[in-house]
């Protein structure tokens, strides 16, 4: 933008000499060569809107009576919004494409956004928490005995469906703990299905390690997050 | 000195994996005003802005520090260390032995303008040794004060683009996920490569994780807001919800050449990858077995997907085919390696978990070669992600405590944090 400078510093020169083009005539010219920068104001916008600045700056002086500022600022108003237009052409295929992929994805789009919502659940004191061991997916003979709860609870309340929420500890990577959680909750499931638990009645949420029960780092907080917990919904 | 054969020597030692440039013999009679990323990095000394910039003065000298150091490629000379009055220097006229008596091989000398709403940021580059002034390819234009990271960051990529042939990476952007702490509620955000311009991408007060870029700019999310972890696509401010199988609907890896999604879906019984068009249509399973698969990465020209999958006991980095055939495994050391990251050059960055449990960065190449350790007993490294044009790796570290987003040259060479407050995961470059 050596260009600009350069014209910058014509005009500035210009401006002092006081060449007695009436300030509205220029002010005209200037709002002109905005209205026709064709796609500058999106491909250009930086450019656009210091041209725009300028020329509201060169209306105000006009309407306080200093033609003398007007006439410069409108000409720096005309000389950015041509080069507004410059960098328009020069950007307009980049340009383009950006704004067609962003339309097309919108146009995909419903309006509505979706992502509202908390997603929280609530646990029940009414069944146990089952715990797994370090980066297994097993039930131990103590996750058996709890699940056996569990079921004979489900069994007494026909009417409720549950959430199996499945954890790990913090320990390893964000996606393939929540893999991990999914294979401890498809675990559960299975082994109440075997127990007599119709499976239309027991959904799998994996969290991974985001929601630890306990924060510490110690061997028996980890212990306490590598869980499924039973949530009625 | 001769700017071309500089350009193309530091290149040849610049791109790993690229063996274009390799053979180019080094030219003798060189001055020091060169960098080779890594190895040889330039004393360069940034002196304070000069002029009337007004308050983003001290924000442009703060910003050039950062963003030259964030290119590996600088040692940056303490202010301190200066001989008097070289801060006062204009651009026009340059003290160039008390400027190398100082220590510096290169000077950054900054002159700011502000005339009304505008403000020009004039910056020049210096030979101390050579004695002479840089021709770089930035041109100062005029912005707003507000925007004073815009030439700021021009000048940066030019000056990087004359020192390896190729520009900078600033002005582009990363996701990243933020928490208020440890453990808290993850969100997705967005940032600039330099950690400023941090910005939630939605609303919503549920756990979001796994981010990626999508089409059109638009960005891939796995988010609870409905319950369960489905797939959105955010764009304009909205959300979208394209994937919403029972369980995962998780790891988004989006490659623009085929627009198609790869993800890893949890609903036929266990993790397992597929990939969909962009707006969740045409499901294709391409992975089919009782263990762990899951977090697939696109190769850059779309036609393989490097994955984690526990099949052989623990999880490891396979690679396979677009359509899920061709399956090979590709980690063979360590027991835990997850998070692929499938960069330009053939090279595949990952998270390897040790028997402390803390977490290392690791490359390797894609034919299962050149296995090279990127971070070492630093706390935590996770979630590489490559620079579009691959000489660079971002990942995230806790090695201060909090979780930053780190900057790495794709040798490991040269790491600087990018986030210098807050916690800051999972980074994810712009394509």
């Amino acid at each position: 933008m050596k260009k600009v400078i350069f014209t910058l510093g014509i005009l500035l020169l210009t401006a002092g000499c006081a060449s007695k083009q009436p300030a509205a005539d220029l002010l005209q010219d200037a709002t002109d060569a905005m209205n026709s920068a064709g796609n500058a104001k999106e491909c250009a916008a930086e450019t656009y809107a210091l041209a725009q600045n300028a020329l509201k700056e060169a209306q105000e002086a006009q309407a306080a009576g200093d033609t003398e500022t007007a006439r410069s600022k409108a000409r720096l108003a005309q000389s950015l919004a041509k080069q507004a237009k410059e960098e328009a052409e020069m950007n307009a295929e980049d340009c383009e494409r950006r704004k067609n992929a962003v339309a097309a994805v919108d146009q995909k789009l419903n309006v509505v956004d979706e992502l509202s919502g908390a997603g929280e659940l609530t646990l029940d004191d009414s069944f146990k928490v089952i715990y797994f061991d370090f980066d297994e997916s097993f039930l131990s003979s103590q996750a058996v005995r709890d699940l056996q709860e569990n079921v004979t609870v489900l069994k007494n309340k026909p009417e409720i469906n549950v959430i199996l929420a499945a954890h790990t500890d913090e320990r390893g990577t964000t996606e393939y703990n929540l893999a991990l959680s999914q294979k401890r909750g498809d675990a559960v499931k299975e082994h109440a299905s075997s127990m007599g638990i119709d499976k239309s009645r027991m959904s799998v949420v994996p969290y991974g390690k985001e929601k630890p029960a306990s924060s510490g780092t110690r061997e028996q907080d980890y212990a306490l997050n590598r869980r499924v917990e039973f949530i009625p919904r | 000195m001769n700017q071309y054969l500089t350009a193309a020597l530091v290149l040849s030692l610049t791109f790993v994996g690229s063996s274009a440039f390799g053979q180019t013999p080094v030219p003798v009679n060189e001055t020091a005003f060169t960098v080779q990323v890594g190895a040889q990095k330039l004393a360069l000394a940034v002196s304070p802005a000069i002029g009337e910039g007004g308050a983003a003065t001290a924000e442009i000298d703060k910003l050039l520090n950062h963003t030259l150091q964030l290119t590996g490629l600088f040692d940056i000379v303490p202010t301190g260390s200066f001989l008097p009055g070289l801060t006062k220097e204009t651009l026009a006229a340059t003290n160039y032995d008390n400027w190398y008596a100082s220590g510096a091989s290169g000077v950054v000398k900054t002159q700011a303008k502000l005339s009304g709403n505008s403000l020009v940021i004039e910056m020049g580059l210096f030979d101390t040794l050579g004695k002479k002034r840089i021709e770089i390819a930035y041109d100062p234009k005029a912005v707003t004060p507000d925007n004073y990271r815009k030439p700021v960051y021009a000048f940066v990529n030019a000056v990087v683009q004359y020192f390896t042939g190729e520009p900078g990476f600033f002005g582009q952007s990363m996701l990243a996920v933020t928490r208020d702490g440890k453990g808290k509620t993850a969100k997705v955000v967005s940032m600039m490569t330099d950690g400023s311009g941090i910005s939630r991408v939605s609303k919503s007060n549920a756990i979001e994780m796994l981010p990626e870029w999508g089409p059109g700019g638009s960005i891939l999310l796995t988010s609870y807001a409905k319950g369960n972890p489905d797939l959105y696509v955010v764009s304009a401010g909205a959300g979208h919800r394209i994937s919403s199988n029972p369980g995962m609907n998780s790891g988004a890896s989006y490659c623009a050449g085929n627009g198609r999604i790869a993800l890893t879906l949890s609903k036929d019984g266990n993790a397992e990858i597929y990939t969909m068009s962009s707006d969740g249509s045409d499901q294709r399973r391409l992975t089919n077995n009782s263990a762990i698969d899951t977090s697939p990465a696109w190769s850059p020209d779309c036609s393989r997907i490097a994955f984690v999958s526990d099949r052989g006991g623990n999880p490891q980095i396979y690679t396979m085919n677009a359509d899920g055939s061709g399956v090979t495994r590709l980690t063979m050391l360590g027991n835990y390696n997850t998070n692929p990251a499938w960069g330009k050059g053939g090279l595949i960055a990952f998270s390897a978990r040790d028997e402390l449990n803390g977490l290392d960065i690791f490359v390797i190449r894609d034919d299962g070669s050149d296995l090279t350790r990127i971070t070492q007993q630093q706390g935590k490294n996770d979630k590489p992600t490559w620079s579009p044009d691959g000489r660079y790796l971002a990942f995230s570290s806790t090695r201060d405590g909090s979780s930053r987003i780190y900057i790495s040259t794709a040798d490991g060479k040269s790491q600087n944090a990018a986030t210098t407050s807050g916690w800051y995961e999972n980074p994810v470059w712009g394509h």
